[in-house]
Formats: structure tokens, C-alpha cells, sequence
């Protein structure tokens, strides 16, 4: 099932005005070592205004380079959880959260190491999460070490593929040793790259730095990224524009990885939206939000042919209510309709400032009913029924037959929180509220669900590792810097 | 005519025309009209409304920003007047204005700069992805009676700690009130960090930095 928000004409057009903005107007790329790259493929830089104008050739040579192929699978520890973009819809949660809503007392706090091991657990326990990301901050973690606890808490907690983020500047190769530990050692790690496509490009000198200096093999994918163009915002308040603004970076960051290193895999990510002009937030669960997904999961996938991640549903809502549900909905199932082939935000409320595993498991609901509404009908003549429906009598029931056993389950979405009995069961079960539901389903799981484990001499490793990164920063501490350079949303 | 120069202007500005800012404000030079009078009760009081207009969420962040412009136009073909006539509007104050280091926001700090302005504060923006250094070297050299913080992304608020930590450090801390502001600043981080007051808004913001001055 498959809707479109533009047609092939259009799509060719957003693409022409990108083309053209970069080539006349030019884009801003703040690093140096960047303008250099495209100043000796023959673009026009100006240094001083830090202005970059690609010819049109360029960026279609570039587009031309892209590998295409081995962008499209994510490793996990377990290779039956590994993920084969381009067949099917994946979800992940969302990253950064800087509260969490307590599991037990249900209040607002500051993330915890804890909380970014069970986040782990229960997303390895949930169907709808295809792979993991640490979806909070955790405070009780020294900042310079924190990427390495949060790996090491996903790790050890969850066999699909995952990616835990805040690494800081002098920490990747302990990551990546802790990352050859898990699947086996440094080579094993080649043939099975756990950790790659963690790189988003953009803060674009980290392409630089990454494919120029030659940074451990598993980063060799990237991301482009449209810097969550924000309409009325940082750039036009049309949606049309949004959208040519999103595709015109995009297209530079994949010239530039391209000319550093041509036939590098590339994935890409949307995630634009709107500045709500009333307020003056972004907005993470606007209509225009699933909108600006499903056009760019198009643009991206069919035009150019990438993998896609579109659709963050942050949701705007503070608390966990029906504004939050309709906003995750509209985003999700039109990025999903669209053809995108992950979508994020999972657990998610607040714009994404706050985690919440009621939420996560609300949404795992939310993700199984886009699923399957993107089954569609199936339609053949088993699923016709003419036979059958000869078969009983007009005015008959067809809850008893054989043929409403057999496809039950495919073609009923099977509700796990969701609440459709009559008044009174549910009044003796509690009259209990949808969140209430999601509560007591993450507790439940939380308390039974076993994680593949990691073999003991592996976790004593991954210990072993960040007690030697600790130690080699109260040697040198100069080697571990938090990176200084703006990552705005502009 | 002259009686209509002042609610001129205000409309002018609430309209956020620019042109008709200009047109009023040459004609009031040219009726020799009273040129505080204009700006006070004509530029200041349009913008004003317009920022209260906002906070009502009567109007888009765009009709503030065009409002903010028209005043900024029409505030410099007056000053300039003015000037030429010895006849200098009379600061409130002194203020610094900037965004942190790593944030690249300046809508929200750009609406609080116009509205310092159009209350009569000589306002000094440094920007946007500011750091700390040069937040304390502007305080040394520019002396500013309070110097505004802003930041609108949760990774760079550590930052406004930083810049009160560093004032403290190289003696300059009781020199200077410094409020705080952005999305994700609270009156509880302000407290946290040591700030002398926190702005919800940018209305909020002007009437904090008056509280402060006692002006």
C-alpha cells in the first residue's frame, strides 16, 4: 500500500531547483577542511563568506557514485536480527532524551545508566523495535565516557542491531574495540560492521575527518541529512520549498562524500518540519511533519534511489495523551505509506526531550497498525471468498469456518494494549487507561524477558576496555575533547 | 496631521511597514514634530504591542519580526534627527546580548534586542555561537549594566554556567546582572547557575531588565 505526495515531474523539479541553488546561490559549509575538498573538485569557494557553488555535472557524478548496495543492511550481534532495508517498514526509538518518566512512580527525572539498560531490554523484548538506539542521556555517566556505558548497556542487553551515540572526540576506538569484542574481534568486525552508518553527516567535517584521515574501518557509511529544514523557519514557509531547501543539502553532503571517497554507501534522513509561527517551536508532530516525511522518503528512495529514515515523531505534547497519539500517528503512517524504510522517535514525547517507557510500548501498538495498514488488501481468491461466500447462507455467520481461522491473524491486526471489550470486562479488569496498559506491559516484560546474553569473558572485556579509556584519559587528557563545533538545527 | 504622526507610526509599526515607518517618521523631521514624543509614544508603543500581541499568540513570529524591522528603521532616521540636534535619547542602560556557543539561534534574542531598543536600552548583539571568552572579554570592554544569555537548544544551556563561572572567575561577576533565556532555560536553572533573573519572553525579558535596573 502506497500513496504519493508528488509526481515524477515534480520530484525532477525539487531536484532542478536544488541543483540550481546550489550551483548559483551556493550552500554554507563552516569547515575548512570541507571547502577545501570541494575547492579541488573545481567548485567555487569562498572562503571568507563560507559559501560553496557546485556545478550541476558534480552533483550528478556524485549521485552517480553512491553505492547503493551495501547501504542497506544494519548488523546486529545476532545476524537473525539483522535488518535488510528496502523489503519492509523498521522503527527505532528516538535519541537524546534528556528526562524519562519513571517506571514505578511515573514522575519527570534525569536519566539514569539504568534506565538506558532496561530502555535496552525492552526495546529487545518489543516486536516493532528493529533496532536500538540509547534513547537517553544518562546523567550518572561521566560525560567523556558516557558513548561507552551506553554502548556497553546496549550491548549487553538487546541482540539487534544498535547504535548508541555519545561518543566523544578520543573515545571511537575504544567503541570499536568494545564493538570487535562483541562480534569476535577486529576482523570479524569487517565481515560484520555492528557499528557503521552511526555517522550523520550533518556536521560535515566529520565526513571529512572520517573518510580523510582514514577513521577505523566500520565508519564507512554515511548519512545526509536535510538539518530538520524547519518551514517558516530556516527556510520557505511552503512546504514545496522545505523540500528543495532539505534536497539541496543533501546533495552536497553527498557530493562531498563522494569526492573524498567516491562509491561511498550513503543512507538519508528527513526529518523536516515546521516552526510553528504562533509559538515559535519546531514542531515534531504536525501534519505538514508526516507530510515533509512521506514527500522526502519519495524524493529520496525513488528519485535517488537511497535507503531512507523518515518520519521522527517527537511529538509535541508534554504528557502522554491523545495529542500525542494523533501526533505520532500522522507521522508515522504517512512516512510508512510513503515508503520509508525506518521511522523513529519511539518512547519519545516533548519534541523528544523526554523518554518514557509507557510510550515505548504505546508506540511499538502504533508501528504494528502501520504495519499493517501497509499490507493492504491482499487480494486473490482465497481472499476474494466467492467460494465461501456461496457456501453460507445470505445472512449467515462466518465466524466459525475454517477460513476465518487461516487468516485471522494476517488479516486482523492482533491489538496487544489496545482496549476493545465490552464495558464491564473492563471495568472489572480496572477500567484502566491505555497508559496505565503500557505501564503494567513494560513492568511485566521487564521482569521476564531474558536478553540473548553476552558470554561472560565478552562483558568482562567490554569492562576491561572502559576501565583502560579511563585510565589512558587521567594520563592524557588532551587526547579526549567534546567536540566545540556548532551542531544547530540551521 | 500632526496629532495623527504619533498613531501613525504605532500603526506603522504593528503593520510591520517598513516604508510607512520611514514616510512618518520623515514627515514628523519635517513638521519639526517632538521627536522623543514620536519614538516613545509612536515606535516604542507599536512594538510593544506587537510583543504583546505575540504573547496573546494573536500574531505569527513573522509579524513580530517585521514589526521589530519597521521600529529598528524607523528608530534610526529618528536617533540620527535627534543627534543632529544634540538632542540624544537618554539611555535606560547598557546591554549585551548573545547566543551560546554551538547554538545558531537568533530569533528568539533578535525580538528581545528590538524591544530593549524601542524601551530606550543601547543594545550590543554579539550573535550567535558566541564563546565564553568573548561573552567576558565584551563585558570588560563594552561595560554593560546586564548581559543576556540566550540559548535555545538543551546541549548549550551548560554553557550560560560557563559564562557566569568565567565572569566569576576573572573578578567581573558583580559588574554586570546577567539573565538568561531560550526554550529550555527555567527559572529553576537560572536560580541553579547563579543568574540574576530568567525571561520567559521577550515582553517578560524588558520588564526584568527594567526590574533589575530600577529604571
Amino acid at each position: 500500500m502506497r500513496i504519493e505526495f508528488l509526481s515524477k515531474k515534480e520530484m525532477g523539479e525539487i531536484h532542478s531547483a536544488a541543483k540550481d541553488l546550489i550551483a548559483k546561490r551556493g550552500m554554507k559549509v563552516t569547515s575548512e577542511q570541507c571547502r577545501m575538498v570541494f575547492d579541488r573538485a573545481g567548485a567555487e569557494v569562498e572562503h571568507e563568506k563560507q559559501i560553496v557553488r557546485i556545478s550541476e555535472a558534480l552533483v550528478e557524478e556524485s549521485l552517480k557514485a553512491v553505492d547503493r548496495k551495501s547501504a542497506h543492511i544494519i548488523y546486529a550481534r545476532s545476524p537473525k536480527f539483522d535488518v535488510r532495508l528496502g523489503d519492509s517498514l523498521y522503527a527505532y526509538p528516538g535519541e537524546g532524551g534528556t528526562y524519562v518518566i519513571d517506571l514505578e512512580s511515573g514522575q519527570r527525572r534525569q536519566p539514569l545508566v539504568r534506565d538506558v539498560v532496561n530502555f535496552a531490554r525492552l526495546c529487545d523484548a518489543l516486536p516493532n523495535v528493529h533496532t536500538v538506539i540509547a534513547n537517553t542521556v544518562p546523567v550518572d555517566a561521566h560525560p567523556k565516557f558516557r558513548g561507552l556505558y551506553m554502548a556497553k548497556a546496549l550491548f549487553e542487553n538487546t541482540s539487534k542491531p544498535c547504535n548508541p551515540g555519545g561518543l566523544i572526540k578520543g573515545t571511537e576506538r575504544y567503541f570499536y574495540e568494545m564493538a570487535a569484542a562483541v562480534v569476535g574481534g577486529r576482523e570479524e568486525l569487517k565481515k560484520r560492521p555492528i557499528v557503521r552508518g552511526s555517522a550523520s553527516l550533518s556536521r560535515m567535517s566529520q565526513v571529512c575527518e572520517a573518510l580523510n584521515l582514514g577513521l577505523p574501518i566500520e565508519l564507512d557509511l554515511f548519512r545526509c541529512d536535510d538539518a530538520m529544514a524547519s518551514a517558516g523557519g530556516t527556510s520557505p514557509v511552503t512546504l514545496a520549498g522545505t523540500l528543495v531547501n532539505g534536497v539541496a543539502r543533501c546533495l552536497t553532503q553527498i557530493t562531498l562524500a563522494q569526492t573524498i571517497k567516491p562509491g561511498t554507501p550513503m543512507r538519508s534522513l528527513v526529518r523536516a518540519g515546521i516552526l510553528d509561527l504562533k509559538t515559535g517551536t519546531f514542531s515534531t508532530g504536525s501534519p505538514e511533519m508526516g507530510m515533509l516525511a512521506a514527500a522526502g522518503a519519495q524524493i529520496f528512495k525513488k528519485f535517488y534511489g537511497l535507503p531512507v529514515d523518515a518520519g521522527w515523531a517527537g511529538g509535541d505534547s508534554k504528557i502522554m495523551d491523545e495529542q500525542l497519539g494523533y501526533e505520532k500517528m500522522i507521522v508515522w503512517l504517512l512516512s510508512g505509506l510513503a515508503g520509508a524504510d525506518q521511522i523513529s522517535g519511539m518512547s519519545l514525547l516533548e519534541s523528544g526531550l523526554t523518554a518514557s517507557y509507557a510510550q515505548l510500548v504505546i508506540d511499538d501498538e502504533i508501528i504494528g497498525i502501520v504495519k499493517r495498514v501497509l499490507k493492504g488488501i491482499i487480494f486473490d481468491e482465497e481472499h476474494l471468498a466467492l467460494e465461501l461466500l456461496k457456501k453460507i447462507e445470505p445472512g449467515g455467520l462466518f465466524t466459525g469456518e475454517r477460513h476465518t481461522l487461516k487468516y485471522v491473524r494476517e488479516e486482523h491486526f492482533q491489538p496487544k494494549i489496545t482496549d476493545r471489550r465490552p464495558r464491564g470486562v473492563w471495568e472489572e479488569r480496572g477500567s484502566k487507561d491505555v497508559i496505565i496498559r503500557a505501564n503494567e506491559a513494560a513492568r511485566e516484560m521487564l521482569k521476564k524477558h531474558m536478553p540473548e546474553p553476552l558470554p561472560e569473558s565478552t562483558r568482562r572485556e567490554l569492562n576491561e576496555i572502559i576501565k583502560r579509556a579511563e585510565k589512558d584519559y587521567a594520563k592524557h587528557p588532551e587526547t579526549f575533547e567534546v567536540p566545540s563545533e556548532s551542531i544547530g538545527w540551521v | 496631521m500632526s496629532e495623527e504622526i504619533v498613531s501613525n507610526l504605532k500603526q506603522a509599526v504593528i503593520e510591520g511597514d517598513e516604508e510607512k515607518v520611514s514616510g512618518y517618521a520623515q514627515k514628523a523631521i519635517e513638521i519639526g514634530y517632538d521627536l522623543p514624543e514620536a519614538l516613545e509614544n509612536g515606535l516604542a508603543e507599536g512594538i510593544t504591542e506587537v510583543g504583546n500581541r505575540w504573547i496573546r499568540e494573536e500574531v505569527f513570529l513573522t509579524e513580530v519580526l517585521l514589526s521589530a524591522k519597521a521600529m529598528e528603521t524607523g528608530l534610526k532616521i529618528l536617533q540620527r534627527e535627534m543627534e543632529k540636534a544634540g538632542k540624544v535619547r537618554e539611555t535606560l542602560g547598557k546591554i549585551v546580548l548573545g547566543t551560546m556557543k554551538g547554538d545558531i539561534h537568533n530569533l528568539g534574542k533578535n525580538i528581545v534586542a528590538a524591544l530593549l531598543k524601542a524601551a530606550g536600552f543601547e543594545v550590543h548583539d554579539i550573535g550567535v555561537d558566541v564563546p565564553v571568552e568573548r561573552f567576558v572579554q565584551t563585558v570588560e570592554e563594552v561595560e554593560p549594566d546586564v548581559l543576556g544569555l540566550s540559548s535555545l537548544m538543551t546541549i548549550t544551556i551548560p554553557e550560560q554556567r560557563q559564562i557566569i563561572e568565567a565572569l566569576t572567575r576573572v573578578g567581573i561577576r558583580e559588574r554586570v546582572k546577567v539573565i538568561v533565556g531560550g526554550a529550555p532555560v527555567t527559572g529553576e536553572w537560572a536560580e541553579e547557575i547563579g543568574a540574576d533573573g530568567y525571561g520567559r519572553d521577550a515582553i517578560s525579558a524588558v520588564k526584568l531588565v527594567k526590574e533589575l535596573l530600577g529604571v
